[in-house]
């Protein structure tokens, strides 16, 4: 029986469980697990870039053939290269920051922040999380089948994944990838249907909009863009789908290899593709930051002591964000041909975004300006995205103006760009809300002198590792190759190369300490206590939440979440479910009794 | 009070203004008609390509837009009967629902085949290819309608009046005018793009 009067068996309670915090639970395990996997095989392609030709016989166990014996060594196979580089995107985009992210902390916050005993509907957000888990299984599997792992990048453009024969990644590696993702998309619809309901059905009595947690805002706004988006990935997938294995010629023309025909398909537009592709690409570069926002709001305003500078104009912001998401998609196509006319228009309405993402930017400045700043773990990772947004973002400038891109296309700036922007900065806001929430999550706090040991080897190695990137880009060396030592003009890299190889795997290793640290405080934590941060949010008016989250009736709210440090109010925080008269009449609400009769 | 998650009511949530069941599939409904907006975009982006070749779409194309029009007309039938507690209006209503759709179904094989005498078939020029396709998922929606009133007509039968008051019928007939409607504006679409 659980607390809650359940009967609950092993199977219900930990495997198929319809807790929204234990399936928040499983989405967190299995992104750091798919974290792992994709940061491993990055150190691996790392390690070909810094010392072309190395020997890789180490991987002979488990990945013999990514290799090819060139007389001396068994080197990294080129083709396997490509593959390693397209699973690394695969995962970390999907697997990690879509569903890592928003899977965790969309399914533990939504509840417990609007005031609900659970989802909109259970049992979807339980199958939800079981789709991702078996398409996170077939994408798995594909690594370790012997043709590899699809290699046309995380992009998957035509023609490489079109003709199964293009690579040998481009055969049952791009098929499994294409029934692994089918599956992802649709656990991704049924996550974000049940955000949205629930965030507009279920919030407490006194739960408006303008007293939802930032965190709210994102995770709602994530789930529309969602809902919007990933259905249009579907259907370009529908469409390589039947090109690949039904002869359609949606995508393909007119391939010649060496003056023979590689395929009867004629008259199909790789473009076509990539304006599919992109219509969910770039919204989805938000479904990534949006949550990462979210997290990094709400633990700056709780750590600085402060109100968020700004509730509404964040807001605001969120929502044109959300909404210009949809119109910027272009951009990523300026040199495919584009009418210089609409390139124009894809470039304007790309930059228009830098005006509500400078608003988040200059509010999360201002919201730490004077305030009682408390370095918390979360809160160094929270500063960390602030710090990581702004330099990704200034070069978000850049390559959105199509003069500037046009050159730059396809560079390693590219690169360094969008693995600041987008990868590293919501990787720090998934990092800022696990330290921050770890104590909801298992009760218990992590360590904090371990977990500052993470943060600055991370933070120190992400700026290594991808900084010089940008000038290797500025000189012109594309993504994707396989070797700077083949070529002149890129040869004069490879020590920098050897650095950013260096700073990759110091980076890499300092996550153990993070693995370490949250297995090691899941049993043997300090104890957190009800409300360790004193924070203003409903769920910190859980103790020990079990199915249902309150044992009484769930608080009202009667006040924003940020009422930090208010003055006339002796605490330096205020929380949503303390009343106007209990505050006149002086009531002690960091008092444990209070709280109880409360919740 | 015992408090639990079962226990999640009106009362708790002044919000809960609309089914959240329904809202959830109205919120899917628009993922849906995403996914078309998609195809129907696709298409118009790729016939702009050129290498585009026009056919006239079979007339039976259009007499499935009618049988889907019938099929709504006899769910709104099935409504009113549950609405009313005229079981017996409710079970003729599905039972039309469910033959409607049937002959829905027919008429876009029957579609399909008159296609293909006239050398339009899947593989070939694009136009033929996306016609197939958008055709092809959407009868995939519409067979899932089909199956949720199979359930629900033997439910219909099953159940006394008061079981039947407490399906979600309003939930069925809203996917199932909304594939009905789907296809009319597939029709137009093809017809008119």
């Amino acid at each position: 029986m659980s607390a809650h009067g359940h009967t609950e068996s092993f199977i219900s309670k930990y495997i198929f469980s319809q807790d929204h915090k234990t399936i928040a639970k499983q989405y967190l395990i299995t992104g750091i697990f798919m974290g792992f996997v994709g940061g491993l095989l990055s150190v691996i392609f790392r390690l070909q870039l810094g010392w072309d030709g190395m020997d890789m016989s180490f991987l002979k166990g488990t990945f013999g053939n990514y290799l090819a014996d060139n007389g001396e060594a068994f080197v990294l196979a080129p083709d396997k290269y490509l593959a390693l580089v397209t699973m690394h995107g695969t995962i970390l985009v999907f697997f990690v920051l879509t569903a890592g992210l928003s899977g965790t902390f969309s399914n533990l916050l939504i509840p417990l922040q609007i005031g609900a005993r659970d989802m909109a509907s259970p049992f979807l957000n339980m199958l939800s999380y079981w789709i991702f888990f078996l398409s996170t299984v077939i994408m798995l599997a594909s690594l370790f089948i012997e043709s590899g792992p699809a290699s046309a990048g995380w992009t998957i453009y035509p023609p490489l994944s079109a003709l199964p024969k293009a690579l040998p990644g481009s055969g049952l590696g791009m098929t499994l990838w294409l029934v692994s993702m089918a599956l992802f998309i649709a656990s991704s619809l049924m996550g974000s249907l049940n955000y949205i309901s629930t965030v507009l059905n279920l919030r407490t009595k006194g739960m408006s909009f303008n007293k939802l947690p930032l965190t709210i805002w994102g995770f709602f706004l994530t789930a529309i863009v969602g809902v919007l988006s990933f259905p249009v990935l579907l259907s370009a997938a529908l469409l390589l789908i039947f090109d690949r294995s039904f002869g359609t010629s949606f995508y393909l023309s007119d391939i010649f290899l060496q003056g023979e025909a590689l395929t009867a398909q004629t008259g199909g537009s790789p473009i076509l593709f990539q304006h599919l592709f992109w219509f969910l690409g770039h919204p989805e570069v938000y479904i990534i930051i949006m949550p990462a926002f979210g997290i990094t709001s709400e633990v700056i305003s709780t750590m600085a002591r402060k109100p968020i500078f700004g509730y509404h104009a964040m807001v605001i912001s969120l929502v044109g964000i959300s909404g210009l998401s949809f119109l910027v998609w272009g951009h990523h196509m300026f040199v495919t041909g584009m009418n210089p006319f609409l390139g124009s228009v894809f470039m304007i309405v790309t930059l228009i975004i830098a005006i509500p993402s400078a608003v988040k930017t200059f509010n999360y400045l201002a919201t730490l300006w004077r305030g009682n700043i408390q370095f918390s773990n979360g809160m160094l990772f929270a500063i960390g995205l602030v710090s990581l947004f702004i330099s990704g973002g200034l070069t978000g400038l850049f390559v959105g103006n199509a003069a500037i891109d046009i050159p730059l296309h396809n560079t390693y700036f590219v690169v360094a760009h969008f693995h600041i922007v987008m990868g590293a900065s919501a990787i720090f806001g998934m990092f800022s809300g696990v330290y921050h929430w770890f104590p909801k999550m298992f009760g218990r706090l992590m360590d904090r002198r371990l977990g500052m040991w993470h943060f600055w080897l991370t933070f120190i190695t992400v700026y290594c590792v991808f900084f010089p990137q940008h000038f290797i880009g500025l000189a012109g060396v594309p993504r994707r190759y396989y070797a700077f030592t083949e070529f002149d003009f890129a040869a004069g890299f490879v020590d920098l190369n050897k650095f950013i190889t260096v700073a990759a795997i110091i980076g890499f290793t300092a996550q153990f300490i993070f693995l370490y640290n949250f297995v090691k405080s899941i049993f043997w934590g300090e104890k957190a206590g009800r409300n360790p941060w004193k924070a203003n949010s409903l769920e910190w008016t859980v103790a020990e939440p079990g199915h249902g989250n309150w044992t009484g009736p769930i608080p009202t709210v009667y006040r924003g979440p940020h009422e930090y440090s208010k003055p006339g109010v002796a605490l330096d925080y205020l929380p949503q479910h303390v009343s106007d008269e209990d505050l006149a009449k002086g009531v002690d609400y960091d008092n444990e009794q209070y709280v109880q009769a409360k919740a | 009070m015992n408090y639990s998650v079962d226990s999640v009511d009106s009362t708790e949530s002044p919000g809960f203004k609309v089914d959240p069941v329904k809202f959830t599939l109205w919120v899917f409904l628009v993922s849906v008609a995403m996914l078309f907006a998609a195809f129907t975009s696709g298409y118009i982006v790729r016939k702009a390509k050129g290498d585009w070749v026009d056919f006239d779409l079979p007339p039976v194309f259009l007499y499935s837009c009618l049988a889907a029009v019938m099929a709504s007309i006899a769910m709104y039938m099935a409504q009113r009967g549950q609405k009313t507690v005229k079981k017996r209006l409710t079970q003729i209503g599905l039972g039309f629902s469910l033959a409607f759709g049937l002959l829905f179904m027919y008429l876009q094989w029957e579609g399909w085949r008159q296609l293909t005498e006239q050398g339009i078939y899947l593989v070939g020029n694009a136009s033929g290819s996306f016609l197939y396709v958008i055709s092809g998922v959407h009868a995939v929606h519409f067979i899932v309608g089909l199956l949720i009133i199979v359930i629900a007509l033997i439910r219909s039968f099953i159940l006394d009046n008061k079981g039947l008051a407490q399906q979600r019928l309003s939930s069925v007939a809203t996917y199932w005018h909304f594939v009905g409607v789907l296809w009319i504006y597939l029709y137009l679409f093809f017809n008119l793009a």
